[in-house]
């Protein structure tokens, strides 16, 4: 039934700001969207309190790019990001079964009967747990983020664990903003299935500079893309 | 916070009509309300966006319906507020108060384990249908007021033994420990198991950290409690002991004093939970005279 969507391709946004330099991150996320990629957004909150057009980018974000946004303090933010892995994986999911229900009976999820709704619930499930995943994390290293770095850095590592658990393969990538002198978005780690090297990649990031949400989406999203080109024949 | 501000909804499929008294909870899921149904008087509403996780929580709580500690639950049915489409379902309303206030409240040590082994009892029994109730916490677990039994909520967390644990918090978890994966196996559900029966006895809740397992057993030494049950604490977070029931059968063998004996509770168990737990209502309404805070599930 869902053959041709044989990878789910995700990015999730990890920041605590707003994006402050190059293109506008609603444009970049909408894109990524027309390329088949859902982008999500987790805002970290600090104790200082963020202004609220902070937190109206990131809706903006994830709404342009079909995905989920929440917030979180810093303490939460392992099982935010988990949570919202999850759920955005589900979501896709949701979205592309529904699409396919409606083209072969003019109907969605929500206009089945409740109490009819688990087996389309238990289809999505077990095939969430065995699909393939490309997973972007696109991560804020920006100034603001010194205090939070280590802890992001943690949960990055809790997640890819997590991810291992399923049943499908997952494939991991980090991009961290900004990137090195003086270029937007840094590939710290290109897609990979292996811990440690996810972890090398993370050892390096440091924060510093500004916040160029938007040319990191674009970074992340090539990533994808480019990842799936050789491989396009395979899923044909 | 919550997200339902209007005052009364009706069911897009089944027309259950409910006045929204009061937000009563939320969780990594969902919101609770207190409600009030036309005819069956005051229930509880979760409501989420999430059509996924409230189908999968109503159909389990459906499938074990009969269980006396599980809520009984009404219809899963939509509501449309602004555009926006939103699940929910209704419970029965349990008014009383979780595990927490009886975690703070200052009981016999005798009285506290009685309690858990209550709780213990359940979660093995939820154990032998094969799942794992991964988020077992404090505020999961509610002592009805009414007839003073205990009961749970939020059944989001049930998974499949061998199925990755979605749903946790991390002083529950034996993962944030480092004592383990985050699996959903039996000594996953011990280990959280212990980590209550931990943080009934101290009192309070603890931060977990790698390799901070042995500075939360000091705290258990520092707080006079027998060492035969802090070596049995030990044994189960090591995983040395594993299953709801073996862990079950070593505390009752564990002579709490000298004279007064745990309880062997078989064939009597009915009685016996009421007893312990009505004693434990009429200590804590003596201890605190101030009014119950109601509701299922605040956190």
């Amino acid at each position: 039934m869902i053959q041709e969507y044989g990878v789910i391709r995700q990015m999730i946004i990890i920041t605590d700001g707003r994006s402050n330099i190059g293109v506008s991150p609603i444009e970049a996320a909408s894109k990524a969207k027309e390329m088949g990629i859902t982008v999500s957004a987790i805002g970290i909150i600090d104790s200082e309190g963020n202004e609220e057009g902070d937190v109206m980018e990131i809706e903006a974000i994830s709404k342009a790019g079909g995905g989920l946004c929440d917030y979180c303090y810093p303490k939460d933010l392992g099982l935010t990001l988990q949570a919202m892995t999850q759920k955005t994986v589900n979501h896709t999911l949701e979205c592309i079964v529904s699409k396919q229900l409606k083209s072969i009976v003019g109907q969605d999820i929500t206009s089945i009967e409740p109490k009819s709704r688990m087996r389309v619930v238990e289809f999505i499930e077990n095939y969430g747990e065995r699909v393939d995943l490309l997973y972007a994390i696109v991560l804020d290293t920006s100034k603001s983020m010194t205090n939070k770095l280590e802890l992001a850095k943690n949960c990055v590592v809790d997640l890819m664990e997590a991810l291992n658990n399923r049943k499908g393969i997952s494939r991991v990538a980090l991009v961290s903003y900004p990137g090195d002198i003086g270029s937007t978005a840094n590939v710290a780690c290109e897609f990979t299935t292996e811990m440690h090297i996810l972890e090398k990649g993370l050892k390096a990031l440091k924060a510093y500079g500004g916040t160029p949400t938007g040319p990191a989406i674009e970074t992340a999203a090539g990533l994808i893309i480019e990842y799936e080109a050789p491989a396009q024949a395979h899923y044909v | 916070m919550y997200s339902v501000k209007c005052k009364e909804i009706i069911g897009r499929w089944y027309k259950g009509k409910y006045k929204i008294i009061k937000p009563i909870g939320s969780g990594g899921v969902g919101e609770i309300y207190l409600a009030n149904h036309e005819h069956r008087g005051l229930v509880a509403l979760k409501v989420t966006k999430s059509m996924m996780s409230i189908t999968k929580e109503y159909d389990v709580m459906k499938r074990y319906e009969g269980k006396d500690y599980i809520p009984k639950v009404y219809e899963l049915d939509d509501f449309e507020i602004h555009g926006e489409i939103y699940h929910y379902f209704a419970m029965e309303y349990i008014k009383g108060y979780n595990l927490t206030k009886v975690m703070k409240d200052s009981l016999p040590l005798k009285l506290k384990i009685d309690i858990f082994i209550i709780i213990l009892q359940i979660i093995a029994d939820i154990n032998d249908e094969g799942l794992i109730y991964s988020d077992l916490k404090h505020e999961n677990i509610m002592v009805d007021e009414r007839n003073l039994t205990i009961r749970l909520v939020d059944f989001g967390s049930l998974t499949q033994f061998g199925k990755g644990v979605k749903e946790y918090t991390p002083l529950y978890d034996r993962c944030s420990w480092g004592l383990g994966d985050r699996v959903a196996d039996i000594s996953y559900q011990t280990f959280s198991a212990a980590i209550l029966l931990m943080t009934l006895l101290i009192g309070r809740k603890l931060t977990p950290d790698k390799d901070k397992i042995k500075s939360a057993m000091d705290i258990l030494k520092k707080d006079n409690i027998p060492k035969t049950l802090i070596d049995l604490i030990e044994k189960v977070l090591k995983g040395d002991i594993i299953g709801c029931r073996v862990f079950l059968k070593n505390l009752r063998n564990i002579d709490l004093s000298e004279k007064d004996k745990v309880f062997g509770i078989d064939s009597w168990l009915d009685s016996i939970i009421a007893i312990l737990v009505f004693l434990l209502g009429f200590m804590l309404m003596k201890l605190n005279e101030t009014s119950f805070r109601g509701g299922i599930n605040p956190r």
